[in-house]
């Protein structure tokens, strides 16, 4: 009795995966990896040579890298803090048991809208609301005396909560919907129980649900930091060529690492260095998250 | 023996004959079938009608790739290092022409079987497009000189006169040029749309580039005087504080006669014809003017990628376009558009008393006026990175105009600051 062995047909399925993942994603960055111990170049075209750590020390000594840094962070922190509030109030509300809001569909949608409109057209509208002498931000504020206009893109700071704002705007839909998700994914005898309990609306968020859909917050928070530190569309549209505007507050880390490429001195081994530092630093920063984040869960297992 | 020898004889004859007639048709019919692939940053060669006639004399095919002016580089270099694709014709506009010129890719013009003859151009033209050995790799058929366009309405307004060498003492140098606007801010109306707009006048006035042959870093003092005249046009209120190319900023110039705020915009002959002809409110109510010094914005170079196979064909396009008398008056006279060429453009000046074809200067001759301060210009600070560096200077002036940077002198620091941050390599 021969079992015909289906086994060897599952790589064939998986293979054109893995030939795509190697040529579009893990060749370039090797390739990015080599390229960062050399002198490539964007402006002229001869051949790199081999400098070493040279790159890596010029960035990691660069104030302006650090500054890039900050500027990203200053960008994101307000804004994660503000769109999981967010988030978390209107999970809340349209996940209530007793509240059962009609139309969730509705909602979901027109919260998620923000999230498909392409960046540039956001960067223009922006740009528009708010200009210094034009703008309607100004106008519904001040009216028409120009003299109190303020100067929105005047200061490096206003520049960043503006782009965390759009970005909060922009996710707060997708945050929301994954977190209604993770709720929805609660056994409804838990909430029935905590009811004939007698647990108030606010105890059943925090002791029961938000322990819950820890998971799905992780997501939420480690996802949000990748694509947190990596900002650059909305920044780049709204200042080109890498210069960031007043106070060069719209240099974020990956504008820094384009800009460090392709547009100031053409480094391209430099720019690959960025990419390689930040790498590094995103890293870092989610796995410290991860740790904070399910360390505590693991310690609350062991006592169970 | 002797039909082996005929034969030979007969073969050798005929290629030989062959050669000869193939030789001989060296006209347009050679290129019949061919397609001319040139990348642009403007679309100005459909719109100008010179592919028409590029295809019409040669009966090739010309395929104009246009590519906005900020993704130039971005989209031109991948090309030319894998040189897969590569266009026959590529460009460099002003800003980094001399980037494109040194790259190594282009053909040596001077040579044979270009032999390209710049004696008839502006200086400035010829100089554009050399290398950093003086070699020349890249002509222009362009030239673009720039002016004060102000609006005739207020000029009648405040200084009782709108006449271009009147109006034009107004603003023959810097201190004249404040003292006019402290007359028109007195009056309600502002100088210029931006002060941060002066940029493109200071810049082309370097006498320096930013990096001399050493990549040492070197600022021109005219710089410094920059910051001064647009601190004292910004704390005047002679601008109206507008971002440059917004909307409300190109409103400005769409204002009716009688309703208009803004006096003047510094635009070269291209914003004549790309831009100023496009605000229908205000067409007629322009004159142009001197602004302290001459000066250039823009203007494209063409370059003949090396390995091209098309560079007769090319060769025969960009000589139309600059060595070609007869076509280049034939198509200045249709577009009005200002050429490289001098003999040529001192020769029809006379045909645009009228002023120019669409009517947004009232009647002035545009042509004379361009003549006139084309020869003022000198590009010897032109530099590779001007596009960066100048962007970097103009962030800067926001900062100081916005009063974060608390002197003039400190401003100049905080520019080298920046550089330093963003080429570490060059010396300072």
């Amino acid at each position: 009795m021969k079992k015909r062995n289906y086994n060897a047909y599952g790589y064939w399925f998986i293979l054109p995966f893995f030939l795509v993942f190697l040529v579009f994603t893990a060749y370039p960055i090797l390739n990015t990896l080599f390229d960062s111990f050399t002198n490539d170049s964007f402006s002229n075209f001869g051949t790199p040579a081999f400098v070493g750590l040279k790159n890596y020390a010029n960035e990691i000594t660069s104030s302006l890298f650090w500054k890039s840094f900050f500027n990203t962070w200053i960008i994101w922190i307000p804004n994660i803090v503000t769109q999981m509030t967010l988030a978390l109030l209107l999970a809340a509300l349209f996940t209530n048991y007793e509240l059962n809001i009609k139309g969730k569909g509705i909602f979901r949608a027109i919260f998620f809208f923000p999230n498909i409109i392409t960046i540039t057209t956001i960067a223009i509208l922006v740009y528009v609301l708010f200009d210094w002498q034009s703008g309607a931000i100004n106008q519904i504020f001040f009216g028409p005396d120009k003299k109190e206009y303020i100067n929105w893109f005047g200061k490096g700071f206003v520049i960043q909560m503006i782009i965390g704002g759009v970005q909060t705007w922009i996710w707060f839909g997708y945050t929301a919907i994954m977190l209604m998700a993770g709720i929805q994914a609660m056994p409804k005898e838990m909430f029935e129980a905590a009811l004939i309990d007698g647990a108030s609306g606010s105890k059943i968020f925090f002791r029961i649900i938000l322990p819950f859909i820890r998971p799905i917050l992780a997501y939420v928070a480690v996802t949000s930091i990748i694509g947190g530190m990596q900002m650059f569309d909305l920044p780049w549209v709204m200042f080109p060529g890498g210069q960031g505007g007043a106070d060069q507050g719209g240099i974020t880390m990956t504008v820094y690492m384009y800009a460090r490429a392709f547009s100031w001195d053409q480094n391209l081994g430099g720019g690959s260095a960025v990419a390689w530092i930040m790498f590094a630093l995103i890293a870092i920063f989610s796995i410290l998250y991860l740790r904070i984040a399910y360390g505590k869960r693991s310690s609350d297992e062991g006592v169970n | 023996m002797k039909n082996r020898l005929l034969t030979k004889a007969i073969t050798g004859l005929s290629a030989l004959g062959l050669l000869l007639v193939a030789s001989c048709s060296q006209g347009p019919e050679s290129f019949k079938g061919k397609t001319l692939t040139i990348l642009s940053m403007s679309d100005e060669f459909k719109t100008n009608k010179v592919v028409e006639d590029f295809e019409a004399a040669t009966g090739a095919k010309v395929d104009l790739q246009v590519v906005p002016n900020e993704q130039y580089l971005n989209k031109l270099k991948p090309l030319l290092k894998t040189g897969h694709n590569v266009p026959d014709i590529f460009v460099g506009e002003a800003g980094f022409v001399k980037q494109v010129v040194n790259l190594g890719m282009s053909e040596d013009l001077s040579k044979a079987p270009y032999n390209a003859d710049t004696k008839d151009q502006y200086a400035y033209a010829d100089q554009m497009g050399r290398d950093n050995e003086g070699v020349l790799r890249a002509l222009t058929w362009q030239t673009t000189p720039g002016g004060l366009f102000y609006r005739r309405s207020i000029a009648n307004a405040v200084f009782g006169t709108d006449d271009p060498d009147k109006i034009g003492a107004k603003f023959a140098t810097w201190d004249d040029f404040l003292a006019s606007g402290k007359v028109l801010a007195s009056k309600g109306y502002f100088l210029l749309p931006n002060a941060g707009d002066l940029g493109n006048v200071f810049f082309a006035q370097k006498k320096v580039p930013y990096f001399d042959k050493t990549n040492h870093w070197q600022l021109d003092p005219i710089i410094k005087t920059f910051f001064d005249v647009a601190k004292k046009v910004r704390d005047g209120g002679m601008d109206a504080k507008l971002g440059a190319w917004s909307a409300p900023w190109m409103d400005g110039m769409n204002t009716k006669p009688g309703s208009a705020k803004i006096f003047s915009y510094l635009w070269p002959t291209w914003g004549l014809f790309f831009v100023m002809n496009g605000q229908k409110n205000s067409i007629g109510d322009w004159h142009v003017t001197e602004t302290p010094g001459g000066w250039y914005w823009g203007g494209t170079w063409m370059n003949i990628y090396k390995k091209s196979p098309n560079k007769a064909l090319a060769w025969a396009f960009i000589k139309m376009m600059t060595q070609d008398k007869d076509y280049i008056k034939k198509y200045a006279l249709r577009t009005g558009d200002f050429n490289s060429d001098k003999v040529v453009d001192q020769e029809i000046v006379g045909n645009f008393d009228k002023g120019d074809p669409a009517g947004v200067l009232g009647g002035q001759n545009h042509y004379a006026f361009f003549l006139k301060s084309a020869d003022k210009i000198d590009a010897s600070g032109v530099s590779a990175d001007d596009t960066v560096i100048n962007g970097l200077v103009s962030n800067v002036l926001g900062d100081y105009l916005d009063g974060k940077i608390p002197s003039v002198d400190a401003a100049m620091a905080e520019i080298t600051n920046r550089v330093k941050q963003q080429f570490p390599q060059a010396t300072y």
